[in-house]
């Protein structure tokens, strides 16, 4: 850091917020916003969770139990043709999927980057020819269709980023009503790893003619599949 | 008169581009209805407006002291923080970090804040490639154009604009122009090994967070994801106002933001970095840098333009306005179009620097109505132009006018005369109440709407009259 210049424009900004005419400033920081309470049954949850995600192109599947669940990881590969795939390590329901699919002949690409150097970029290219990601998630959001990712060991950011399908595998009690009641429940949620992504939906733009269309860096195609 | 301002004759040629036209009704309608519907399914959407006025008025007041906390937070991660004080300042940063690592490609998500620094251009000049990859930041790169909305760019482009452009500068076939999808998927194919060639990422912040040192970036495409994971290095461009004090208050500027914005709910990836790669992770930047740019914000802070800081910079108030839907973005000659750019690019850079924005306004007040933290916007546009006039900048027939009112004004026999002067002169001119035409300089006015006649008798008049009468 560079000290004269962050002490100059720190002199000159105590001065401002002093002279500055901020309406409602004099006023101490309004605390958490509480709001009116949401309706938090489970069967409610994951009907509005679907609701939301769907009405953004995004694909909700109910398993009963892990065996169905890898069962429709399964179909999803079949559907895409996927030859490989890229997934977290260290999440028990994505690991039965992931050996499932192997068992099937399918190869899981290694999630890890290089640091620096011509291996980074090799790395970076393996990863880059996978057609499916399966991750799992901290969080299901019910108010927005949105899932929550934590990225840390073991859980790489790049599976659900670079293929162009995503599969996400969560099971149904870590489904919360919106993204303050995950952050009350987890309060560490957004600061624990490097990474911390909410999805809302496929990938999209609407940058021509307000025309939507999906896909266009992130997955095209998300699917949450939720166990229980 | 003069020569036309610079604002009008712009407005005037927008204005009548009718493929403009529509598509910025077509576009500023549509961002209007998800707005509305948005906000309308939110519960105690007024109490969260409410509140998150309140969060960002007292995290200005104290904006010195969370940027240290945030400061601190970030370099406790291993993260380097570059105070910069102009925009010379935040492009040396810059241009110093890549030249230093012989970086060759660097790729960008959206930042405003990079265009009002002008990094491209200097990046260019140290002998880099500077690659946009939000698709409308693409393509009006491509085509050296300038971005005329901030959160839909190219609201001015139509889809054969941008096949043309593809086909001519890209070699793009016919397959892969052949409608919005097929542009979509040739942009994400060229642009992907651009992101895995790269040697920096540049993002803009939507929002730092100071009790945890994080940075939030917002995209529905996923190139801000890209550009803050593929690169071995990422630096994060940040105005000093984005600061939030707590991951609390970022859930409630994102409660407001995309709905203010678009409509969505939230934006497809909210992307909260904080910190560069940690050991056991496996990928991500090694290494992260945060520019705070000041650039003019701390002398808007201490003024009565102040409150424009709270800006969340969502476009609701370019969407509602009734002067940017008809002259569109490019008529501001500012990175900032709309509302909120006619007080943001005076207050930053001085009213000599954009004389004709605060002018660009109905002061009707739909922006200050729309706007997620309610800044009142009007406010400020007659602060400035009263500014305008203390500084002697406009045209000189106004400050004439101000000065002749003023000298009636205090003459209370002179100007009840003229008052009963206009009221017989304008007499013939007057149907049913309404004058349709004047002579010069007010037939500026009466060219496109009428006048209201003055009263036959003026209002001192009667009321004489009337105190003789009791």
């Amino acid at each position: 850091m560079n000290t004269t210049e962050r002490e100059r424009m720190r002199a000159a900004l105590d001065r401002a917020s002093a002279a500055g005419f901020l309406p409602e400033a004099a006023a101490p920081h309004p605390g958490r916003f509480v709001q009116a309470a949401d309706t938090v049954a489970p069967a409610v949850l994951i009907e509005r969770f679907a609701h939301e995600l769907e009405s953004l192109a995004g694909h909700v599947h109910r398993a009963p139990d892990v065996e169905a669940a890898v069962a429709i990881v399964k179909r999803i590969a079949d559907d895409h043709g996927t030859r490989s795939f890229l997934a977290w390590r260290d999440d028990d329901l994505v690991r039965e999927a992931s050996s499932s699919l192997e068992r099937d002949g399918l190869v899981q690409k290694p999630q890890n980057v290089a640091l620096a150097g011509p291996e980074r970029v090799s790395s970076l290219a393996e990863i880059g020819t996978c057609a499916l990601g399966i991750t799992g998630a901290d969080f299901g959001l019910a108010d927005t269709g949105s899932v929550v990712l934590g990225c840390g060991p073991g859980r790489g950011r790049l599976a659900s980023l670079l293929p162009p399908v995503h599969v996400v595998m969560i099971r149904l009690e870590r489904i919360v009503a919106s993204l303050a009641h995950a952050l009350a429940a987890d309060p560490t949620l957004a600061s624990r790893g490097s990474n911390l992504v909410v999805i809302t939906g496929p990938s999209r733009t609407a940058d021509i003619e307000f025309t939507l269309s999906r896909g266009v860096h992130g997955p095209r195609e998300i699917h949450v599949v939720v166990v229980g | 008169m003069s020569q036309a301002p610079a604002f009008d004759r712009r407005a005037a040629a927008a204005a009548a581009d009718a493929k403009l036209g529509e598509a910025l009704r077509f576009t500023t309608g549509r961002l209007q209805a998800g707005r509305a519907a948005a906000l309308a399914e939110l519960p105690d959407a007024d109490a969260l407006r409410d509140h998150a006025r309140r969060v960002r008025a007292h995290t200005l007041r104290h904006l010195g002291r969370y940027l240290d906390q945030f400061a601190v937070q970030v370099e406790a991660l291993g993260g380097t923080v570059h105070w910069a004080t102009t925009a010379a300042d935040a492009v040396a940063v810059v241009v110093e970090i890549a030249t230093r690592r012989a970086a060759r490609l660097v790729v960008k998500s959206k930042s405003m804040l990079s265009e009002e620094i002008e990094l491209n251009h200097a990046l260019e000049q140290a002998g880099i490639r500077v690659v946009e990859t939000d698709l409308g930041e693409f393509i009006v790169q491509l085509a050296r154009d300038r971005p005329s909305h901030i959160i839909t760019p190219i609201v001015h482009w139509t889809r054969e604009d941008v096949a043309v452009l593809f086909r001519q500068r890209l070699g793009a076939a016919e397959q892969d122009v052949a409608d919005i999808p097929a542009m979509t998927a040739f942009a994400r194919r060229l642009l992907r090994r651009e992101f895995l060639a790269a040697d920096i990422g540049v993002s803009g912040v939507n929002f730092g967070v100071a009790s945890t040192g994080s940075i939030v970036t917002v995209t529905n495409e996923g190139n801000g994801r890209l550009t803050t994971t593929t690169p071995p290095l990422h630096v994060a461009l940040m105005g000093i106002e984005r600061i939030v004090p707590t991951v609390d208050d970022l859930e409630v500027m994102l409660r407001l933001l995309a709905r203010s914005a678009t409509g969505q709910k939230l934006s497809v990836y909210t992307n909260i970095v904080t910190g560069p790669r940690r050991d056991g992770e496996v990928d991500g930047p090694r290494e992260l840098h945060v520019v705070l740019v000041d650039n003019g914000r701390s002398t808007l802070l201490a003024g009565e333009l102040a409150e424009i800081l709270y800006c969340i910079r969502c476009g609701a108030c370019l969407n509602i306005c009734p002067v940017y839907q008809r002259v569109g973005g490019h008529t501001y000659d500012s990175v900032y179009p709309g509302p909120l750019g006619s007080v943001l690019t005076p207050g930053l850079h001085g009213l000599a620097a954009a004389p004709d924005l605060p002018q660009a306004s109905t002061l009707c007040g739909a922006c200050r109505d729309v706007c997620p933290v309610r800044i009142d916007i009007p406010r400020m546009l007659v602060a400035l132009r009263t500014s305008s006039v203390q500084q002697g900048l406009g045209p000189g027939w106004i400050r004439l006018g101000v000065k002749a009112h003023a000298w009636l004004a205090s003459r209370p026999r002179a100007y009840r005369a003229a008052l009963r002067a206009v009221g017989v002169a304008s007499a013939p001119l007057a149907r049913q109440g309404w004058m349709a035409r004047l002579p010069w300089p007010l037939s500026g006015w009466t060219a496109h709407r009428d006048f209201p006649a003055p009263a036959r008798r003026p209002f001192s008049a009667l009321w004489a009259e009337r105190r003789r009468a009791r």
